[in-house]
């Protein structure tokens, strides 16, 4: 924690330390590449979004002058969102109701990216049957949807 | 009916069950025909990426937190947070003889409403070009039809050839009659039923013109009976600047599936400039660094990619050939732009065409001492080689003795003989548009001017002779011309029937 608290300060203080001219010029890929420092100290042991430490980055952001932590917080929720997403996979089903099919493919995920991954259920009718799951930015998808819409793709 | 359910039937068969693994994400912003997308993280550079509604895109920057893509196609329907998905493939385009006769758009699909393409071979946009390892050197003429171009400036098979000039100087007039010209050979070589001949097939690639030109050239191509032998990719000014950067792609890997399959292609670039120009929206909308002229810095990339892909390949490669005649648009005459000297530097020489020269009525404008063409006489048959060989130099003594011919009153023999004679050549190489000529008749025309028959004969009157003269070859002279067509060569026996045939039409003359 106390390692966190340092790179954080440290970051900010490197923030601070930008002259104005040069802030505008590289201010996107500057605050991207702070924010990305900033999401690395967000994290837990686990390699998770620790909600604490983000409430401190937080706090400490709104120190800052709007213009300046604005462009890093945008780059911030983009970075976090992709974090989040990568061990927080979203398994729409013709019905939501949580069964053993669902947990078996939440306990195979897991085996084959090599950390533990949080299903979250949702209920998608147009789907016919099958499922589709959205991990990151990868779609494994069996349904009788894309089947069909696979054959109107080979048919026109 | 049976037919249509057998077709489904099989196609459901054939689909595959398993579970599909896509790469998606999602557009952040769109504007003007570039959707930067969030996610796509397994992304390839150059892959081809799907949007909602059928749209294609192309993803061409790859940077750490976004992807920049280049749409193709209708842009309005999409609209920020749509999905996009990754299709593992490059850019690819139908390639093959069913293409033959078609208009098609930059992605090769369809729209001169003759129904599906029929070609079940694709070829990917970007291809590298061929090494120099199965290339070869360029020896075999491809005859454009216009004098002054196979006299002076002559072409062959797998060269480049860039044409030059500023607006309305004649530049696709040029190409458009090399097209005629290759159809007309390819007729008379394929009735002939010669084994060795072959035909050139061509593509014309329209970038950012009006439509109503590509409907004007379509049109030409069908009067002469020269459409079967051409596929013109179209990319009008309404399309969008992906479109227009892809389409000399899609049209160069159509031509090279004529090349990797050991037949001869020719390939028409109208125009690259028009091409930078959409390739410059492209980069700036992408936030590439802009450098000369806002252009990016990969622009003379863009165009020596293309054209480096027009090669000849040696025998073990198929022996097949792709010829490119890149056009360029010049502002006020000048050569010194950014565009042009980076197209001059690619290519194998330059037709260049001079407004004032044009507006003088010699027309097809070529200026002589500024157009070359690299390659030289090794693309001429040796009949004509024989014959036009001092050409280019006798008209360019024209030029420089005309200029100082005006302060002087008192003029030789031996200096009014060389401006009587440069100024025949200039008004026998005046040509109407698509009225392209055949090298057999080019050389006796050419023969005839070596040996004064055009001497007696009025300046003023010498494209009415010269216009009788080519009927007269093609129909009662036309001994003399089938052994040069045959032989390439002009032998005594053909020089002697030359000049009986000449003879007479010299009397029908006077």
């Amino acid at each position: 924690m106390t390692r966190s608290y340092a790179s954080l300060s440290l970051l900010l203080k490197r923030l601070s330390f930008l002259p104005n001219k040069f802030f505008l010029m590289l201010k996107e890929a500057k605050s991207f590449k702070i924010a990305k420092g900033l999401a690395t100290i967000a994290l837990n042991a686990e390699g998770r979004v620790d909600q604490e430490k983000i409430g401190l980055i937080l706090s400490e952001l709104r120190k800052e002058p709007t213009g300046r932590s604005l462009p890093i917080l945008r780059s911030f929720l983009k970075i976090i969102r992709q974090k989040i997403n990568s061990y927080e996979g979203c398994l729409e089903k013709y019905n939501s109701k949580a069964d053993s099919s669902s947990n078996l493919i939440a306990e195979k995920l897991s085996q084959t990216l090599g950390n533990k991954i949080d299903l979250v259920i949702k209920e998608n009718k147009s789907l016919i049957a099958g499922f589709r799951l959205r991990i990151g930015d990868d779609v494994y998808e069996d349904s009788i949807a894309s089947r069909i819409s696979r054959l109107k793709k080979s048919l026109t | 009916m049976s037919s249509i359910t057998d077709l489904i039937r099989k196609e459901i068969e054939n689909l595959s069950t398993d579970a599909t693994r896509t790469n998606v994400g999602t557009i952040a912003t769109l504007a003007d025909g570039v959707a930067r997308v969030e996610g796509l993280s397994k992304v390839m550079y150059n892959e081809m990426v799907e949007f909602p509604n059928n749209v294609l895109g192309i993803a061409l920057n790859l940077e750490e937190d976004s992807v920049g893509c280049v749409l193709l196609g209708e842009t309005s329907l999409l609209k920020e947070g749509d999905e996009v998905r990754t299709t593992g493939k490059l850019l690819s385009v139908p390639v093959g003889k069913g293409l033959l006769g078609r208009v098609v758009d930059a992605v090769g699909r369809p729209i001169d409403e003759k129904g599906p393409i029929d070609s079940d071979i694709t070829y990917p946009v970007e291809r590298i070009a061929p090494g120099i390892i199965p290339r070869k050197s360029v020896t075999q003429p491809l005859q454009t039809g216009i004098m002054a171009v196979d006299s002076m400036i002559p072409i062959g098979r797998g060269q480049r050839e860039l044409i030059i000039g500023d607006r309305s100087t004649g530049k696709t007039t040029i190409a458009i009659d090399t097209i005629i010209n290759q159809a007309k050979i390819n007729k008379k070589g394929l009735e002939s039923g010669d084994p060795d001949f072959r035909a050139v097939y061509c593509i014309y690639v329209a970038i950012g013109q009006k439509n109503s030109n590509v409907a004007r050239t379509i049109k030409v191509f069908e009067k002469t009976g020269a459409m079967e032998y051409v596929t013109i990719v179209s990319s009008p000014a309404a399309d969008n600047p992906a479109n227009q950067y892809i389409a000399p792609y899609s049209g160069c890997a159509m031509g090279e599936w004529f090349m990797e399959n050991g037949m001869d292609a020719l390939i028409v670039y109208d125009d690259l400039s028009k091409h930078a120009v959409a390739y410059r929206q492209i980069s700036l909308i992408l936030k590439r660094p802009s450098g000369r002229e806002a252009y990016p810095g990969d622009v003379f990339y863009l165009h020596s990619r293309l054209l480096e892909r027009s090669a000849r390949l040696n025998e073990d490669n198929g022996n097949g050939s792709l010829t490119a005649l890149p056009i360029i648009e010049t502002q006020m005459g000048d050569v010194s732009g950014y565009i042009p000297t980076n197209v001059i530097s690619i290519t194998d020489g330059q037709i260049f065409l001079e407004t004032d020269l044009f507006n003088k009525g010699i027309r097809p404008a070529v200026s002589v001492g500024l157009s070359v063409s690299r390659v030289g006489s090794a693309a001429q048959i040796k009949a004509y080689k024989k014959v036009a060989g001092k050409v280019k130099l006798e008209l360019a003594q024209f030029r420089e003795l005309a200029a100082f011919s005006q302060f002087e009153s008192d003029l030789d023999a031996a200096t009014k003989a060389r401006l009587d004679r440069g100024a025949r050549i200039v008004e026998l190489f005046k040509q109407t548009a698509f009225n392209p000529v055949l090298v057999e008749i080019q050389t006796a025309i050419m023969w005839a001017v070596q040996n004064d028959f055009f001497d007696s004969i009025e300046v003023s009157k010498i494209s009415s002779a010269v216009d009788s003269l080519k009927e007269y070859l093609s129909t009662q002279g036309s001994e003399a011309c089938d052994e040069i067509y045959k032989s390439g060569k002009l032998e005594k026996s053909t020089e002697e029937k030359l000049r009986t045939s000449l003879e007479d039409w010299k009397r029908t003359q006077s």
